[in-house]
């Protein structure tokens, strides 16, 4: 007789219960079922039913997946804890590591006149709008009290290169620091690059700085968005562009882009500009809803539908482009493929829970203050000082980190006890976004079926799903672009 | 063997124009896909092969091989132009980069998609004048070509594996050389750089340290040495005192940590071959 047992002996039980999942429904009869760490499976309408009901047959094709997946255990699969834990582990890791990213705004003064602008100043007096020495050193030390072995200073404006010279006293200390402490540093500038010259592009060589650059979208549309003396941002632009590739190098330059009105019918024709310029991908970005932009009344003058159309057709010209053998990727649609593909967490500061602000990043403001984010700066112009979270000239790192406004904001708003965030089964692709929720709703948690913010990412992620379930090509290009980065 | 350069058939400018724009040397890449985007179409060429009926719109220039192919003239924008060549182009394939001369009616095949070792020609010039040289140098001022190399580097598809340098003597150039390098590393930092050279320029240790100074990651200089008998070396090379220049390049390259590799041609009959090097 063998000493072999037959697979029946191992066989699945059917007897289970059910690990802590969300579901929600997608088109027609299928259901979506996620639980925290982001393992997903769709099953259609009775499969679900059984499911729940502790029903389902170990021979149904869900059963493995469900058990695989840990939406379910067997009496005695003690593991499937214990991986969950690991996977929930791994996905909140960064936490620990706190700040990752630092904004300096080394100037408010601009030599662009943006409609959306929040801040920039058009003015002459460096006095007022400024950075001072004495309030880069004390960032500075801010930025390594930060337990992250990675340390990233952004700087930002108005236009940082009006003020080169104290980003090369930032710099040059940063470097120092960094190499006696064993830290990794990065090194970017958010530039429109229209004042580059030679000189500066070469200081950005040599110290392995990236640059940041914005590009709108052919010719008009970004001259139109971007005014400023002369109306030739966009010449400027593109003739910067290729020195700038040519001397710092072609992968340290990226390309940012805005949303206004003036885009919403053009996606296509700004996709063929990025592919033209031969940059490999693009970012399609919602308009904020801060400054100028609320002000002015240009948010309330277009809606989410608008923007997803908008969204949708890029995204749609893009896996065209792919289709003919023109390598391009879309990075707010990659974002969430890697959340939806991997349990590593990308980190995308709009899009992470807790939310970003204050932990993944933080901004030095021009006169001393510190915010919790971009958005709050932005606020802050607006007279909104919520989320102004103290000043380096004032306050300890301790009472900027631990500011009772921030710890209150980020508890409230994480997902997984947010109302209706807890339940939905997006949440491990979302996050939270309290300042936006402020900004717009007045209270950090927002209503979420109210929200411009819930109802923007859930259509794109019901979309990108129905687009995976059409169409296994798609599929393939999509898990390549969140396997790339 | 692959015809690599020539003379074009024929070529026309849309629109009725009769007059082709004399002079001018243009490089294009040439596309075979239908469907590359508007914005890289009015830089490229579109490579139309027999039996094609749809030709697209808004390319910047056309190629026909032979007459296998009617592009129908009516649909091209007057500043379009057709190049006719004839059938011992139809390897030419898409990423491919093609000098154009419409003045001479010249064309010249410069890098191949598909090679994995397309070398560009930077000079003609040389300070050697060796026996069994298949091109012999040639004393003219020759920049435009490096000026066209880095036009090259600047259209050459992304993801090129290899790239090397070759002359005449590319080094004659110095600084203006080492330019070349620069940008194509910047502008192609993971294209490995070959560089085929006398080695005798870096005999200046300013100018050894200088192209140490790119830090590129794969970047070698091929160095040919015919003897360890200076008097042989000097002798096929036909000028005295390269044995000794050369060297002193080798090791100062060696010292600033540059990759070096000593070619052993074949030597003409009677020279003593290197034995210990
Ligand atoms: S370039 Fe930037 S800082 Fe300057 S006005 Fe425009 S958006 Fe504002
Ligand atoms: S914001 Fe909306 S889509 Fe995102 S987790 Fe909350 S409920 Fe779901």
């Amino acid at each position: 007789m063998s000493k072999f047992l037959p697979p029946e002996s191992f066989a699945a039980t059917g007897a289970y219960d059910l690990l802590p999942f969300n579901f929600t429904r997608l088109e027609g009869d299928s259901y979506l079922a996620t639980n925290m760490v982001g393992e997903s499976l769709i099953v259609d309408r009775s499969t679900l039913d059984d499911l729940v009901n502790k029903r389902l047959a170990p021979s149904h094709p869900s059963y493995t997946d469900a058990r695989a997946k840990h939406l379910i255990a067997e009496k005695g699969d003690k593991a499937s804890a214990e991986l969950l834990a690991l996977k929930t582990r791994t996905r909140y890791q960064r936490l620990q590591n706190f700040t990752n990213l630092h904004m300096f705004v080394t100037t408010l003064r601009c030599d662009h006149s943006c409609q959306y602008c929040q801040v920039s100043r058009q003015s002459e007096d460096k006095g007022a709008f400024d950075m001072t020495l004495e309030m880069a050193d004390k960032s500075l030390d801010m930025v390594f009290r930060s337990p992250s072995k990675a340390v990233k200073i952004e700087f930002q404006g108005g236009e940082p290169l009006l003020n080169f010279d104290l980003i090369r006293y930032i710099v040059s200390k940063a470097k120092v620091r960094a190499a006696a402490e064993g830290r990794d540093l990065e090194i970017v500038i958010a530039t429109t690059l229209s004042l580059a010259t030679t000189e500066i592009l070469e200081y950005c060589r040599d110290n392995h700085i990236l640059l940041s650059v914005s590009l709108d979208g052919p010719s008009d549309l970004h001259n139109k968005n971007r005014p400023r003396p002369g109306k030739d941002s966009y010449q400027r632009f593109v003739a910067n562009l290729q020195a700038a590739r040519e001397i710092v190098g072609y992968d340290r330059v990226s390309a940012l882009m805005t949303t206004t009105l003036a885009s919403l019918p053009r996606v296509r024709e700004i996709v063929d500009e990025y592919v033209g310029l031969g940059f490999e991908g693009i970012f399609l970005r919602a308009l904020s809803p801060y400054g100028f932009a609320v002000k002015t009344r240009v948010y309330a003058a277009y809606d989410t539908e608008q923007w997803l159309k908008f969204y949708k057709d890029g995204l749609q010209y893009i896996i065209e482009l792919n289709q003919a053998g023109i390598p391009f990727r879309e990075y707010y649609t990659t974002l969430i493929l890697q959340k939806m593909f991997t349990c590593a967490d990308p980190g995308f500061v709009d899009l992470m829970n807790p939310a970003g602000i204050g932990i993944a990043a933080v901004v030095f403001n021009y006169d001393g203050s510190v915010y919790a984010s971009d958005e709050s700066r932005m606020l802050a112009e607006m007279k909104d000082q919520t989320f102004r979270l103290g000043s380096v000239l004032e306050n300890t790192y301790e009472e900027i980190f631990l500011n009772e406004k921030l710890l209150s904001t980020l508890e409230e708003s994480f997902t997984l006890s947010a109302p209706m965030c807890s339940e939905c089964a997006f949440e491990p692709f979302c996050g939270a976004d309290p300042v936006f929720s402020h900004a717009v709703y007045g209270d950090v948690v927002g209503r979420k079926p109210a929200s411009d913010f819930c109802k923007r990412n859930m259509a794109i992620f019901r979309h990108l799903i129905q687009l995976m379930r059409e169409d296994r090509e798609v599929e393939a290009l999509f898990r390549r672009w969140s396997a790339l980065c | 063997m692959l015809k690599l350069g020539g003379k074009v058939i024929r070529i026309e400018v849309a629109g009725g124009a009769t007059e082709v724009p004399k002079g001018d040397r243009t490089l294009v890449v040439i596309s075979t896909n239908p469907r590359l985007p508007r914005s890289l179409r009015e830089r490229s060429a579109y490579l139309v092969r027999a039996g094609v009926t749809e030709i697209p719109s808004g390319f910047g220039h056309y190629l026909q091989i032979g007459e296998a192919a009617k592009i129908d003239f009516g649909e091209l924008e007057n500043w379009q132009r057709v190049t006719s060549l004839s059938d011992d182009f139809s390897y030419l394939e898409d990423g491919d980069i093609i000098r154009l001369n419409s003045a001479r009616g010249e064309i010249r095949v410069l890098y191949r998609k598909s090679s994995p070792h397309n070398t560009i020609m930077v000079t003609e010039q040389c300070q050697h004048y060796c026996l069994m040289c298949s091109q012999p140098p040639k004393e003219v001022d020759d920049s435009w070509l490096l000026d066209e190399a880095n036009e090259l580097i600047r259209i050459m598809p992304r993801g090129t594996g290899e790239l090397g340098f070759s002359g005449g003597e590319p080094t004659l150039f110095g600084e203006r050389f080492l330019e070349t390098l620069r940008l194509t590393k910047a502008l192609h930092p993971g294209t490995s750089i070959h560089i085929l050279s006398n080695g005798r320029l870096f005999a200046d240790r300013r100018f050894a340290a200088d192209y140490a100074q790119i830090r590129h990651p794969d970047m070698m200089v091929g160095i040919p040495i015919y003897s360890d008998d200076p008097a042989t070396h000097d002798y096929v090379v036909q000028a005295k005192g390269a044995f000794d220049e050369t060297l002193r390049g080798i090791l100062n390259l060696k010292e600033f940590g540059q990759k070096v590799e000593c070619k052993r041609p074949a030597v003409p009959p009677g020279s003593r071959e290197v034995s210990v090097l």
